[in-house]
């Protein structure tokens, strides 16, 4: 469906060997990025965003956010739908063709509150779709939601990594003389004689 | 069935047949492609999530895509067998082996020979099993009650609980050693609220089957009842909307599910902002009437800016508003509402 096992992207085997690195209850990167034409709309977000101890990028369109995302990496995307020239469906199909920024969590915050909207973005990929005006507790929430999903995707995805690299990569099983119980006590499988 | 039909049928089980997992949320797709990867390992695999997420889905589709596709999958829910009888439902008795036991049977795990066993809610099963458990998954046979001597197996082990096992393992009520056997490959399914954006999917998807089961009926959801299921937060999950949706186009005798057939609870969920209906109900506590009126305009201008497509001029005019008061307002009330409720 999508590239992955072999030619994984760097920004995933990154974030990966970040995830095994730190704790998993805390996000691995704490940058989101606030994508809205209204300078008012991004401040009050940021504010928002910051006062949870989250760091806002903002970018005032979808041309910016591309051009933001060349050399940043967030944990979310908060995406505004209306805006002028690129609109948040573009970015979104942007975002989802890019094999380097398909994988960040992209939360739709809009004033657009009609199934039509909802359907088309949850056809491209979106993760989360909030109407405005939205609770503060709940656009945390949900950021957080999202963030702490791609640990979870995570932890399967190194398991797996180790899992399937393990009879190359571990040179203890051959120190230690018994590489065949090894590497079946790893795989903890039942496959019979 | 002759020899033809079970080729057929094994070749029906190919790795990387499709997978019943639907949903597009980034999540789903990325679960789809590590069950993909996980399936040709032969690893025991434990996943967790709440109940009603899809696990035994999840386990299914482990199962498809191996190679034991063309063998049996066995789900045992550990919770619903009394517990004095699980031991000799997973294992197997003897003859004889207790009151009863008039003649010899083949435990579950004997069934799953060549494929895989699905140990559903593995949590509740008892300290003592668990211990036979393990032995079972180190040593790769079984011993039925009564005999003495072990059988060979070859099964892939899967096992789900509901229950966070690391901590029932804190708790001492579950090993820790066969905790440790079983998740050599930990797979959490996300719950439904952590993927809204699939909510129309699913629907649509569960809509149809119901389709193509009752046949005729042309079943849609409109827009505000939509709204409202994207907004609900499903304690029971997809089983829960699964089990709705049946409810309701059982009952109805309308095509359209219109938001007065949802039940309250869920379309309580269609005030964003929590419950805004303006309500002149003043009490001791007072009421913060600014935050009050500030909500009503959240309220009309998402109401305008829906029924003009997003046209802020036109979204003004039918609001009665000039143009740079309307963007003001949208601007003062457009983002974060005032009241606290998430
Ligand atoms: N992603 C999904 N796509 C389609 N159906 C699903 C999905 N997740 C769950 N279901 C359906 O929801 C119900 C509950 O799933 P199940 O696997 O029994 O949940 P669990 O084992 O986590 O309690 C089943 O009828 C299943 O077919």
């Amino acid at each position: 469906m999508r590239r992955n096992s072999d030619g994984r992207a760097g920004v995933t085997v990154k974030t990966l060997a970040a995830a095994r690195r730190k704790p998993l209850t805390r996000p691995a990167v704490r940058r989101v990025m606030v994508v809205d034409d209204d300078p008012d709309v991004r401040k009050v977000l940021a504010l928002l965003l910051k006062s949870s101890g989250l760091n806002a990028i903002e970018a005032s369109s979808g041309a910016h956010c591309l051009k933001l995302l060349a050399s940043t990496r967030p944990a979310v995307i908060l995406l505004d739908l209306m805006m002028p020239e690129m609109d948040g469906f573009e970015v979104c199909q942007a975002l989802k063709r890019d094999p380097t920024t398909a994988e960040i969590p992209i939360i739709v915050v809009t004033a657009r509150d009609d199934s039509l909207s909802r359907m088309r973005a949850a056809r491209l990929g979106v993760s989360d779709f909030l109407v405005k005006p939205v609770s503060k507790e709940r656009l945390l929430n949900r950021v957080r939601a999202q963030i702490e999903l791609l640990e979870t995707m995570n932890r399967t995805q190194a398991a797996i990594d180790r899992l399937t690299a393990a009879p190359q990569v571990s040179p203890l099983v051959k120190e230690r003389g018994r590489p065949r119980a090894r590497v079946q006590r790893a795989r903890g499988s039942l496959q019979g004689g | 069935m002759t020899a033809a039909s079970i080729e057929s049928a094994e070749g029906a089980g190919l790795p990387g047949a499709p997978i019943g997992l639907i949903g597009n949320h980034p999540s789903i797709v990325r679960l789809r492609e590590l069950i993909g990867r996980v399936a040709a390992t032969d690893s025991t695999v434990l996943i967790g999530g709440e109940s009603g997420v899809g696990k035994e889905v999840v386990a299914r589709a482990i199962h498809a895509g191996s190679p034991r596709a063309s063998k049996p999958f066995v789900p045992v829910n550990c919770a619903a067998i009394p517990h004095e009888m699980l031991e000799s439902e997973m294992f197997g008795h003897e003859r004889g082996a207790f009151t009863g036991a008039v003649a010899p049977r083949q435990g579950l795990f004997g069934a799953a020979h060549g494929g895989t066993i699905f140990l559903d809610e593995v949590g509740e099963m008892p300290l003592a099993l668990q211990a036979k458990l393990l032995r079972v998954l180190e040593d790769r046979e079984v011993r039925p009650l009564g005999a003495n001597r072990g059988v060979r197996v070859d099964v892939r082990v899967t096992a789900a609980s509901n229950r966070d096992l690391a901590r029932a393992v804190r708790e001492k009520t579950f090993r820790e050693d066969l905790f440790y056997r079983l998740q050599v490959v930990p797979i959490t399914v996300p719950s439904l609220r952590e993927r809204r954006s699939d909510i129309p999917m699913l629907v649509e998807y569960f809509l149809e089957r119901l389709r193509t089961r009752q046949g005729r009926r042309n079943w849609s959801v409109t827009e505000e009842a939509m709204a409202s299921l994207w907004a609900y937060d499903w304690p029971g999950n997809v089983r829960e909307l699964e089990n709705l949706l049946e409810r309701l186009t059982v009952l109805s005798d309308r095509d359209e599910i219109d938001v007065e057939q949802l039940p309250e609870v869920i379309r309580a969920g269609i005030h964003p902002a929590g419950d805004s209906r303006p309500s002149v109900a003043l009490d001791e506590r007072g009421v913060d009437l600014s935050a009050v009126i500030r909500n009503l305009e959240g309220r009309y201008i998402n109401e305008a800016l829906k029924r003009t497509g997003g046209n802020k001029q036109a979204a003004a005019r039918l609001l009665g508003l000039k143009r740079t008061t309307f963007s003001a307002k949208l601007r003062r009330c457009g983002v974060i509402a005032m009241d606290g409720r998430a």
